[in-house]
């Protein structure tokens, strides 16, 4: 009787111990599964995504001039050599290629995809108009002058104003998109503010300048605006209306004036425009002679009837671009017909909401037109 | 009484051998399926930026200055980098063999250096003068999470 309850009560221990120990078994094999099927999903979107980064940056597709006609493609790929992208390619897929077209191209059958394009400085890239923000921005006057201000108002661009005429803006360019607002009833101070912010900003532009520029600036901050421009890929816009602001530069405007031009050549910010449209400035426009001008130029206007003069322009100017439009207040609507500053956002696809699960980002860095850009594929469910 | 106790030990004895095993196997398990991501994320950032920056050619520049603004606009932050090219000229006129320029060797390093946990890539390139092969080099970039 001893005997037989001393193994009753050994049996029932080991048992107890047995049981323990398989349901302690148990709970980590759930654990340990549970965290290796996990593995396995965010495995398989990891060599996705690198897999699909890899193609789009180091194929140019099939055919590989797939981007002249979408509709015979048979593979994606977005490079004119491998890690030099194509921007005619990015275009057409940003344009030309619906979201679950590309999914079947890049074989993304249950997981969905979202592609951007950063500069370093982590600004998205933009492809034609003008294609780096954030954006400064000088006005004068309200309501005339401000075509520029309506543009970035719907751009989606981040941009500062720099209101010159008074100490708070003109109710009527209120609200605005601008995340700062710099506001002064000082010619002067105002330009001195931009340029002294310069080293915030990819693009200027000024409306309505009428400013002296070897008067209101010193030597350093006329320097600083040169600098600006011809050592970086920075773009100088000036609208108007005192051409001899650009000698700054050493562009110096001819002594011939019209208010009659024609558009003679397209470029990324006149687009959806035919060329040999004709335009009316306001009287007295100065012109800029092609033959003499001292940097690489454009004519996108010239005098109509004189292809030797140039009203609306563009300079190569070190690395960077300036451009020149002639009053547009006087034009119908305000508008310059197919000035564009605004065109493509390199964004595409399903941008993964807060619920997505296992996002997985393959970054890359590629040559986009001169610049290092972040191009980043990521793959979620 | 202690026939009991010595039942007893044996049973906790088991019980902890039982224990050591499944940690162990359970420890290993979960070992092995540890996140790659992250290295192959640096090792995909280094060799891409050598790869773009011998593309367009800022590393046949051999300037410190050049490729380490270039190192520090394509790099994020919070990486640090170690970049070493090691500059070699041929010996003979036919390039049978080679010896190290030391003047010009780049080193860049941008934080202190790890114990473990980088990622190299290599990356060799010539340079050129007058259409004939200049120098020979070799390049190694090593990226971490600082």
């Amino acid at each position: 009787m001893y005997k037989g309850q001393l193994l009753s009560t050994e049996l029932l221990f080991a048992v107890s111990i047995l049981i323990v120990l398989f349901a302690l078994g148990a709970y980590m094999w759930n654990l340990t599964s549970a965290r290796i099927s996990e593995n396995l999903i965010k495995e398989d979107l990891a060599i996705n995504a690198i897999g699909v980064s890899d193609y789009l940056l180091k194929s140019s597709g099939t055919p590989t001039d797939w981007e002249s006609n979408v509709s015979k493609i048979s593979s994606l790929g977005l490079s004119k050599e491998i890690y030099v992208l194509d921007v005619t390619k990015v275009k057409a897929m940003l344009v030309n290629l619906s979201y679950n077209q590309v999914k079947d191209l890049l074989n993304l059958k249950d997981q969905e995809f979202y592609f951007r394009m950063l500069y370093t400085d982590s600004y998205f890239v933009r492809i034609g108009g003008i294609p780096r923000e954030p954006v400064a921005y000088y006005a004068r006057q309200y309501p005339f002058d401000t075509e520029i201000f309506e543009l970035l108002n719907k751009s989606g661009f981040i941009w500062d104003i720099y209101w010159r005429s008074g100490s708070s803006l003109p109710s009527g360019m209120i609200p605005n998109t601008a995340r700062n607002v710099y506001a002064v009833n000082d010619e002067k101070q105002a330009v001195k503010w931009v340029i002294k912010n310069l080293s915030n900003y990819n693009t200027v532009f000024f409306e309505d300048v009428h400013n002296d520029w070897d008067e209101d600036l010193n030597a350093t901050e006329q320097q600083a605006l040169r600098s600006f421009v011809n050592t970086t890929d920075h773009t100088y816009f000036q609208v108007q209306h005192d051409e001899d602001f650009l000698s700054l530069f050493g562009i110096n405007p001819s002594g011939v004036s019209s208010d009659k031009g024609t558009i003679v050549n397209l470029d990324d910010v006149l687009n959806n425009v035919s060329i040999g449209t004709n335009v009316t400035f306001q009287t007295g426009t100065k012109s800029f002679d092609i033959a003499t001008s001292p940097y690489p130029i454009k004519a996108l206007m010239i005098i109509k009837d004189d292809p030797t003069k140039c009203l609306f322009c563009k300079w190569a100017y070190g690395k960077g671009y300036i451009y020149y439009i002639p009053d547009i207040n006087t034009i119908t609507n305000n508008v310059v017909p197919g000035l564009d500053i605004v065109e493509i956002k390199v964004e595409f696809g399903l941008k993964p909401t807060s619920e997505a699960s296992n996002v997985i980002n393959s970054r890359r860095i590629v040559l986009f037109g001169n610049n290092f850009v972040n191009m980043d594929v990521m793959i979620w469910k | 009484m202690k026939k009991g106790l010595f039942f007893s030990l044996d049973a906790v004895f088991a019980v902890i051998v039982a224990l050591v095993i499944i940690f162990g196997i359970f420890y290993q398990l979960s070992k092995s399926q540890q996140d790659l991501f992250p290295s192959l994320y640096l090792s995909k950032v280094s060799s891409d930026t050598l790869v773009i920056l011998n593309k367009n050619k800022i590393l046949e520049t051999l300037n410190s200055t050049t490729i380490q603004d270039s190192l520090n606009d394509i790099l994020p932050d919070n990486l640090g980098y170690e970049l070493n090219i090691t500059v070699f000229d041929c010996s003979d006129q036919n390039c049978n063999s080679f010896s190290v320029v030391s003047s010009k060797n780049v080193y860049l390093l941008n934080s202190t250096l790890p114990e473990s946990d980088f990622v190299n890539s290599k990356r060799s390139f010539l340079t050129f003068q007058n259409n004939r092969i200049q120098h020979y080099s070799i390049s190694n970039l090593e990226v971490w999470l600082k």
